[in-house]
């Protein structure tokens, strides 16, 4: 085998060139039982004032939420949240296990640099995601390391996303020897000639690979298909969890695949993401009914994995581009608005039922002190920004001195996020 | 390069006016950065900067189905649905501008078990359907026939394989290449194979089938064995890293 290494220029001046990162070698792994990182985009925008930072009317003040106007901020635990949608099951049940980071600054109205500045930590182009970074630094030979279904999905070239869409197309996919019609099978090809191909396969590309002339775009691809051609028959493992049935709906189907690809143990992150959130019109009906999706699907993801025996397993990290402006706009809609706020929910976790960040009475972010987490209007106070959150969970994940990670760093303060004795008041 | 090719769009070189946006493209495709396919020798810095450059860019499923069909002349569907672009073109890395709205350009232990699902399903027809034609009308076979052995035919056996490689795989190879040599084994490993495991007259039986819905005339008999040793090569050759990059 040739194993070769290879750089990613990042595309801005000032930064150096990234050293060598291996994309891993071709064999297959160990099946995976750590933690899953799932990911969720609440994509184009969320009102967190109608959510996890609830805000009521200010008198003499534009109406920041309708149903403030009847009624009142409810609070569970130290986590306040607004009263609509399917918010009060939400929090009760998952309060304990919840930190929600609020006054996140993302320094756009943008959707694109708001969702890359969100999910990379970084507002300029060329930063992985965290779930790639995860990948990369947790199981980068498994088949489906990182799944992807909708959302931010920068690898920067150090790890391969795989998508996960209809479950009878993968299940055919896997077996790809045979053909399915009804319940008949049928097959294609005589086992040893397969073999024999296989072989022959493996040995040219390796003369491929053997050339001192390729470029390093040939180097790469080539790479990625012998790791591709190594891992294949893992994905079996992955086949024979495919249940007959599955549940209806691209959002949760999408979910309930990635907790298989985990399950089978070849998974380490995804990315999930529904959208629906970028309301300029209608507010409040087209946007809390996204926000019951949205609390439905994480509920789907906790039942399914109280189910299977691995909740205490699942570490969930939520957020969006931005968040919406605190007035209605003249079409009775919520146009964009740069603070937003994120969530980790982790079952049993130590640091849950807390408050990290914070926004005045209009929603405009406040300084906190990284320290005591208390709001500090002074010089050693700072907004929160996307970089916070990433490196948060980097840390969370025991990924921040991954070479992955250090390769891209996020220059981001120190937070005491994970302190239970703190949070902001 | 950029600074020549802005030159001559500026200057309107090609003859077609200045600023023909035509002949910048023209330029750009024409340049090595398109089309540069090795290299003779290269620094750590250079990987780094011409890491975008050339050739070796995965095809996005739109592409590899124009490829199949335009080299095959075979069309890989379901019924009326495009295997590539519509059944599994998001898992092969589309988009469905959505959530989906940029393309994979690296390829994943899933996306490719499209390609050897493709390999697998579409060698046979596209193999029966190219011997239902006479020798001067084939794309891929022009060399040989079915009666074509490696005991008594294999100069043009070596002949066919080295078209083979030249149109799937954009190899133009000496006769006696290594590839030659590694493909013509194949080829031979298999006929053996299956003559020894007294393989029937059809090419269809209860452990393989041939999909040949979307053929006109397909062979079905093989009597010598070659039909299905020929499968075998094309299917070799459409699952490799040169048929789905370009």
């Amino acid at each position: 085998m040739n194993r070769r290494e290879f750089t990613k220029l990042l595309g801005m001046a000032g930064l150096s060139a990234t050293a060598p990162l291996p994309l891993g070698i071709a064999a297959a792994a160990e099946p995976y039982s750590g933690p899953f990182y799932i990911n969720i985009a609440a994509i184009g925008g969320w009102d967190v004032t109608s959510f996890c930072d609830p805000k009521a009317n200010i008198a003499g003040e534009r109406t920041i939420n309708n149903w403030a106007d009847s009624a009142s901020i409810e609070q569970v635990g130290n986590i306040a949240y607004a009263p609509v949608a399917n918010n009060k099951a939400f929090f009760e049940r998952f309060y304990q296990d919840m930190m929600v980071i609020n006054g996140i600054d993302t320094q756009t109205n943008s959707h694109d640099d708001g969702r890359r500045h969100t999910w990379s930590g970084r507002l300029g182009f060329g930063y992985p995601s965290f779930g790639a970074i995860a990948s990369n630094a947790i199981g980068p030979e498994l088949p489906l390391s990182l799944v992807h279904a909708a959302g931010y999905n920068e690898t920067a070239g150090i790890a391969r996303f795989s998508r996960l869409q209809n479950p009878d197309v993968i299940r055919n996919l896997v077996n790809d020897s045979v053909v399915q019609d009804g319940d008949s099978s049928y097959g294609l090809i005589e086992d040893n000639e397969l073999s024999l191909i296989t072989q022959y396969q493996d040995a040219r590309l390796a003369r491929l690979q053997g050339s001192n002339q390729l470029l390093p775009r040939q180097i790469e691809g080539m790479n990625s298909l012998q790791l591709a051609n190594a891992t294949r028959d893992d994905l079996k493992l992955f086949a024979d969890l495919l249940p007959t049935t599955f549940e209806g709906g691209r959002d949760n189907q999408a979910a309930q695949l990635a907790l298989i690809a985990y399950q089978s143990g070849l998974c380490v992150s995804c990315q999930l993401g529904l959208g629906g959130f970028d309301t300029h019109q209608n507010h409040d009906d087209d946007h809390f009914s996204s926000m019951a999706e949205l609390t439905d699907l994480i509920t789907y993801i906790f039942d399914t994995a109280e189910a299977g025996g691995f909740a205490d397993k699942i570490v969930i990290t939520l957020g969006s581009d931005f968040g919406r402006k605190p007035y209605y706009n003249a079409g009775g809609g919520k146009d964009h608005w740069r603070i937003g706020s994120a969530m980790f929910i982790q079952q049993g976790a130590s640091w849950g039922n807390r408050v990290v960040g914070a926004t005045d009475d209009l929603h405009n972010a406040l300084k906190i002190n990284p320290s005591t987490l208390q709001l500090d209007n002074s010089s050693a106070g700072l907004v929160l920004e996307p970089k916070h959150l990433q490196q948060a969970i980097r840390e969370l994940a025991s990924v921040d001195e991954s070479t992955a990670a250090l390769q891209f760093p996020l220059n981001a303060e120190n937070i005491d996020f994970f302190n239970p004795a703190k949070q902001t008041i | 390069m950029l600074q020549d090719v802005a030159a001559r769009f500026v200057a309107g070189s090609a003859g077609n006016g200045a600023h023909n946006l035509k002949d910048l493209l023209v330029d750009l495709t024409l340049s090595d950065h398109f089309r540069a396919n090795a290299v003779d020798a290269i620094t750590s810095a250079q990987e780094t900067e011409l890491d975008q450059i050339g050739t070796g860019k995965l095809l996005t499923p739109e592409q590899l189905n124009r490829k199949l069909e335009s080299i095959t002349g075979f069309r890989w569907d379901y019924g009326s649905f495009s295997a590539l672009e519509q059944v599994y073109g998001l898992i092969y890395g589309g988009i469905d501008s959505f959530g989906i709205t940029e393309r994979a350009t690296d390829l994943t232990t899933l996306m490719s078990t499209v390609v050897t699902a493709m390999a697998n399903e579409v060698s046979c027809p596209i193999t029966a359907q190219e011997f239902g034609l006479t020798q001067s009308q084939r794309k891929l076979f022009p060399f040989v026939e079915l009666t074509s052995l490696p005991t008594n035919s294999e100069t043009a056996i070596r002949s066919n394989i080295q078209h083979l490689h030249s149109t799937l795989l954009g190899e133009e190879l000496a006769i006696n290449d290594a590839e030659i040599d590694a493909t013509f084994d194949l080829f031979s490993a298999i006929w053996n194979a299956r003559l020894a495991a007294n393989k029937g007259s059809s090419v269809i039986s209860d452990s393989e089938i041939c999909i040949t819905d979307n053929v006109t005339n397909p062979v079905l008999t093989d009597p010598n064995q070659t039909l299905r040793s020929w499968t075998a090569i094309v299917n070799y050759m459409i699952r490799d890293y040169k048929f789905i990059h370009e």
